[in-house]
């Protein structure tokens, strides 16, 4: 018995080495022998313009392209009009025109998009209560009211729960259930996505992949279910992941990745999309930003290798400009982790 | 065995019962109250948007403190009054004596622990929906393991005749704890839960070799 307990006291200290020492070293040592080496890049933006990635320099203080050309700040501010918007109007240098667009500060402002989705908010990389909050789509007053009720989907259907008493709504879970199987639902559900916010400027309830795959759209307006069948792009695309953006300027319904993580766009009319030249993005694996106004979006895709830049048209969402930034040579040392800052969850992993 | 222990620890029990259970209250209170003022709806949203351990965030530190405190109760007196020496002189297996002082306080924390989840459970059921509780439930798992772990560990380092060694079990303790409290994220342990029962099982036997280096009479 003194054998095993010594036995599992060496495992204990060994687990404990390899945890704690490769810490130590990661967070202490690896930024002072390694400091300029590590971290992304810096603040980077496409210019339709200039045709460029344009990248801050010197904390800020400075703009590089990534074509090699450094531009002084004024000009960078001039050729991203529609980030710099407010520098502009105050220096009274924005244009009247954009490339041939009428642009005023309160358009601009309206169709600018800025959308961030990271790792850990995939649900396979984080705990679910498996409770949703469906919000009115059409209010009554101007501003989105949180519901009195919350939904669940079950094996065969939704179902809606009264918040205040904790009991199943039966006419509510029909009436929803009913719409879904009519437009072909087939339950259970393999992912959905929704932003039940109430600070948001309008609702689109939330996008839904079925159990055959197919993608629905589902809101609920002036107390009935609205839903929508979406077609796939052709039968050889499988959704997986599904997002919703509800851009201000309403010019999406969201984003989808499929089985082979190829990004697409879901139009205002339900036009499945691929996003850019076959971009590749692995939501569970990967951090995405896109920032875009009414002309072209900057997409930042951060993996475990590089940090990859894709410029794509807001017009027609073809590739525009790509820029690849791999990472240096990892300095980290492996070792036993417990948690990752791709997911929410606490196990062990070495790496 | 059980009636020594039993003497020994029951007045700590009895204090470790009404300060756990009423950090439970408290909690509860708080949780009852705030149904009341905001309403059961408002309750759910909050519950259901946000990530975090909503109305049990109180009682994190509570079970490990009343399984050091539970330890500390059993273990210092037999190490201070010699008391461990004469129990090594019964005519029983050694080892088996361990065992029942050690079942009898994880048997105790395991009540006390039981209760005060019954009473969350009783608590919350009645105003949240399962998936609610539940996840409330599940955040405090780990910190309830950590109270179990953290009286097999106290009890290591108590049985340990050398100062020199005590510290270094303190060391191997406080890191081991740390792996219970390293995300408050609501079900976040859940795929760890397997892994860490089975830490706080090989627990058990790390107070042996304690009590086999105080039977070799290493200081």
């Amino acid at each position: 018995m003194r054998k095993l307990a010594n036995i599992i006291l060496g495992i204990i200290i060994a687990l404990l080495v390899v945890w704690e020492l490769p810490w130590l070293y990661n967070n202490y040592a690896v930024s002072f022998l390694h400091g300029d080496e590590i971290g992304g890049q810096p603040f980077t933006l496409y210019s339709g313009l200039a045709d460029d990635f344009i990248q801050n320099t010197d904390g800020g203080q400075g703009r590089r392209g990534i074509s090699g050309r450094d531009y002084t700040v004024e000009e960078a501010d001039s050729l991203l009009p529609f980030f710099w918007t407010t520098q502009l109007v105050n220096a009274g240098r924005l244009p009247d025109t954009i490339r041939g667009y009428a642009v005023t500060p309160q358009l601009i402002r309206q169709t600018n998009i800025n959308y961030h989705h990271r790792a850990y908010d995939s649900h396979s990389n984080r705990p679910n209560c498996g409770l949703w909050l469906l919000l009115e789509s059409l209010p009554k007053r101007v501003n989105l009211e949180d519901p009195d009720d919350a939904f669940r989907f079950t094996e065969d259907g939704i179902e809606f729960v009264n918040m205040n008493t904790g009991k199943v709504k039966p006419k509510k879970s029909k009436l929803f259930t009913d719409a879904l199987v009519k437009k072909g639902f087939a339950f259970p559900i393999h992912e959905l996505d929704g932003n039940p916010d109430t600070r948001k400027e309008y609702d689109e309830g939330y996008l839904l992949i079925d159990n055959n795959r197919r993608m629905y759209h589902l809101k609920m307006t002036a107390g009935q279910p609205f839903v929508k069948k979406i077609d796939r792009v052709d039968e050889t695309v499988v959704p997986k992941f599904i997002f919703v953006t509800e851009f201000r300027s309403r010019c999406l319904r969201g984003l989808m990745t499929d089985e082979n993580n190829v990004l697409y766009v879901i139009t205002p009319d339900y036009e499945v999309k691929p996003l850019g030249n076959d971009i590749h993005y692995d939501p569970t694996q990967s951090n995405m930003m896109i920032m875009g106004n009414m002309l072209d979006w900057t997409l930042r895709i951060t993996t475990e290798e590089a940090e990859e830049f894709y410029a794509v048209s807001a017009l027609d969402y073809s590739l525009l400009k790509t820029f690849i930034a791999p990472y240096r040579s990892n300095p980290y040392l492996p070792g036993l982790h417990f948690t990752e800052t791709l997911d929410r969850w606490v196990k062990p992993r070495f790496n | 065995m059980f009636y020594k222990e039993w003497i020994k620890t029951r007045w700590a029990l009895l204090l470790i019962l009404i300060v756990t259970c009423g950090y439970v209250g408290y909690e509860l209170l708080n949780f009852l109250r705030a149904i009341g003022a905001m309403g059961g709806a408002h309750i759910w949203i909050a519950m259901i948007m946000k990530d975090e351990p909503m109305f049990v965030r109180h009682l994190q530190f509570i079970p490990l403190m009343a399984g050091v405190a539970l330890a500390c109760v059993q273990f210092f007196p037999e190490m201070y009054h010699k008391c461990l020496k004469l129990t090594l002189h019964l005519p029983c297996s050694h080892l088996r004596m361990m065992f029942e002082m050690l079942g009898f306080g994880l048997a105790s924390l395991l009540v006390c622990f039981g209760l005060n989840y019954l009473i969350l459970w009783l608590g919350m059921r009645p105003s949240l929906a399962p998936e609610l509780y539940g996840k409330m439930l599940l955040v405090a798992l780990p910190w309830y393991l950590a109270g179990l772990a953290a009286y097999l560990l106290s009890a290591w380092i108590i049985l340990e005749g050398s100062w020199a060694r005590r510290i270094f079990n303190l060391v191997v303790m406080f890191l081991c704890l740390k792996v219970f409290y390293l995300s408050s994220f609501p079900g976040a342990y859940v795929p760890f839960l397997p892994c860490l029962i089975v830490f706080v099982l090989a627990c058990i036997l790390l107070p042996w070799i304690s009590i086999d280096r105080f039977k070799k009479g290493i200081e």
